[in-house]
């Protein structure tokens, strides 16, 4: 798998406490907290909300490192749906405003990149997905996993979400 | 992850291209996240607080926050999720009736109706008269806890904390952990089903004072805090194996001798308490005022119906669909599988159900939608989300379309049809909504709600069970 984002974690973490499992949490947050939280962001599109969410999911894998067979990989799917809970939450919340008060207009900045915001108007699996396909490199079978669906699903999702993506990645297509 | 040949196998040129931009821009975006350098000592300080479930509550409250704020926040994220799947909620309540009963042998034999009904508020959510007389915002706790910790969280005027507690050092965490950040709430851990534990509750804002929760044998335990001024604590026990179970509540009274971690909670006379002999979702009404219990009610309930669908073209009569496919979901819960089927241990926090169709699995949710509780399909990818919701005015549905189309929307009971809905549609989400008295029903009567969608030649049909 490629990481693309930058670890800023410039300074080696502190050695663990002494507990058995820190240790190698310890590596595994060195490794793979930065891009964990790129990946997060990505899907929640804030850098706060997504090193929050990195650290909980960083938690869960701490608690239950001893039975856990692939961490980083649990650690994935353990951040992806993370995000995909809190997305969730705030459509939830998102509606309930709506049913208050009349939607805002988008400001400036948030027109600036028409792709980023388009990849927002999907629905949150096929933002998940395209974000592990074309950013995570991940295969049919691995975003299946995570998705928790057949990998036949995951096609139909990324052809999905490419085809209402196309419009604003390539002007000419649908006009 | 790894590489593999699926990832970049498209030949058509402008498939080429757009996968293209697509990575670029992903990258450059991943880069403007750049992880705090505290990020490993924050981790440790959590890891040393010993949150025990840590929980994102909400994103308005963090993104205000100071970041030394982090390990207040993270303690009052901790108190969302109960290790006994609890939840804590306080919903306000109407007139409370003295009761007589005082210990746990007059507890357990008291009627079930010690509240008197209170004809002045009709409860919607359980299909059944006003028996306990709560305020017409009754709703399932389950749902409704989502509800607050979705929705009304950032604008609660903050009171109440629940958080798993079992010994006086927790106690006492909890207390000054809780209340710095304004309001928290308590939530369930779906999918973990929990033999016993014990639940923190406090009215901070008003005369409740302190309680504990105590549960065992209970799959799950939903108290139900809501109301910053509410004199009802609703809890809700889910139950589904054969074993008695026991729900228990009574005030915190003395203050802890010696502040030491794994001191255990003095025992003392359970205000009030209840057996559950029966398989299924139980419901206890606990009306504390001015620092008393004073009555307690339960009865067992039918949790909300869920969602189905698409059903096939020229299928059976959808009500026939409908019927099965919510037997089927019920009897998973009720037969003792856990209610969600998570598609992770660690976070969805729906209560997930597969339901199989003739045109194949169907993931189906129980929990919040737009202000109020429902029923919600995940039947398509292309289509996201379909929801039914009941508040206290009557019912709504949304969906969402990939594109122009029509929408039409029927509501049918007791075999009856109740009335149509017909609009134009256009992509993303739409939505109608009917009133009890439009459709002729009582609040809580079941009502089965059928969806027809068709959008560039394609026809998309959901039946939603709500009460």
């Amino acid at each position: 798998m490629r990481h693309h984002c930058v670890d800023t974690m410039t300074e080696d973490p502190p050695t663990g406490t002494g507990r058995s499992p820190l240790s190698g949490v310890e590596a595994l947050f060195r490794e793979r907290y930065g891009p964990m939280v790129s990946l997060a962001y990505l899907l929640v599109r804030d850098g706060a909300l997504a090193e929050e969410l990195v650290q909980d999911a960083f938690l869960a894998v701490q608690r239950r490192w001893q039975s856990i067979d692939d961490p980083p990989a649990y650690l994935r799917t353990a951040v992806v749906n993370a995000c995909r809970t809190w997305g969730r939450r705030q459509k939830v919340r998102r509606e309930h405003v709506a049913t208050l008060a009349p939607e805002t207009a988008p400001s400036a900045d948030q027109l600036a990149d028409e792709l980023w915001d388009a990849l927002a108007t999907l629905p949150e699996r096929q933002r998940t997905a395209v974000v592990l396909r074309y950013y995570e490199d991940a295969s049919d079978d691995d975003i299946a996993a995570v998705l928790d669906c057949r990998p036949a699903t995951v096609r139909t999702t990324l052809h999905r979400a490419l085809k209402a993506l196309r419009p604003h990645l390539i002007p000419e297509a649908n006009r | 992850m790894n590489d593999h040949d699926d990832v970049c196998r498209s030949t058509d040129p402008e498939q080429r291209e757009l996968e293209g931009a697509l990575r670029t821009m992903l990258r450059e975006r991943a880069a403007d996240a750049v992880p705090a350098p505290d990020a490993w000592e924050r981790f440790m300080g959590r890891v040393d607080d010993g949150s025990p479930h840590p929980t994102l509550l909400s994103r308005t409250d963090l993104r205000s926050a100071n970041r030394r704020r982090w390990p207040a926040l993270a303690a009052a994220a901790a108190a969302v999720v109960a290790l006994v799947a609890g939840a804590i909620a306080i919903r306000d309540g109407g007139d409370v009736t003295q009761s007589t009963a005082s210990g746990p042998d007059a507890v357990a034999d008291a009627p079930a109706d010690v509240i008197p009904p209170d004809p002045g508020h009709e409860p919607i959510g359980y299909g059944g008269p006003a028996v306990f007389g709560v305020g017409e915002g009754f709703v399932d706790p389950r749902a409704a806890t989502k509800a607050y910790l979705t929705d009304r969280l950032p604008d609660a005027p903050g009171l109440v904390v629940g958080e798993p507690v079992t010994s006086h050092a927790d106690l006492v965490r909890v207390r000054w952990a809780s209340f710095e950040d304004g309001p928290v709430g308590a939530g369930p851990i779906e999918g973990d089903p929990v033999a016993a534990g014990t639940i923190f509750l406090r009215n901070d804002a008003g005369p409740g004072g302190e309680w504990v929760v105590q549960a065992s044998l209970l799959d799950s335990v939903t108290v139900d805090a809501l109301d910053a001024f509410g004199s009802s604590v609703v809890v809700a026990g889910t139950k589904s194996t054969p074993q008695a179970a026991e729900l228990a509540v009574r005030p915190l009274v003395a203050e802890p001798p010696v502040l030491e971690a794994g001191n255990e909670l003095p025992d003392g006379p359970f205000e009030e308490r209840r057996t559950f002999d029966s398989v299924g979702v139980h419901v206890v009404v606990i009306r504390i005022v001015g620092g008393t219990t004073l009555g307690i009610a339960e009865q067992p309930v039918t949790p909300l119906s869920v969602a189905v669908g698409p059903v096939a073209p020229g299928d059976t009569d959808p009500a026939d669909v409908a019927a099965q496919t919510v037997a089927q979901v019920l009897g998973r819960t009720l037969t003792g599988s856990p209610p969600a089927t998570l598609v992770s241990p660690e976070t969805s926090d729906d209560d997930r159900y597969v339901v199989p169709t003739a045109e194949g699995d169907v993931l189906a949710s129980v929990g919040p939608v737009s202000g109020g509780i429902g029923v919600t399909a995940l039947w398509d990818e292309a289509l996201g989300e379909t929801s039914a919701t009941v508040d206290g005015a009557g019912i709504s549905v949304r969906t969402t379309s990939p594109g122009n189309g029509t929408l039409e929307v029927s509501y049918s009971a007791g075999g009856g049809l109740l009335g149509e809905q017909a609009m134009q549609v256009g992509p993303g989400e739409s939505g109608s909504a009917v009133s009890y008295s439009e459709l002729g029903v009582v609040p809580g009567e079941p009502v089965i709600v059928f969806l027809d969608l068709r959008v560039d030649g394609a026809r998309y049909r959901a039946v939603l069970g709500v009460a």
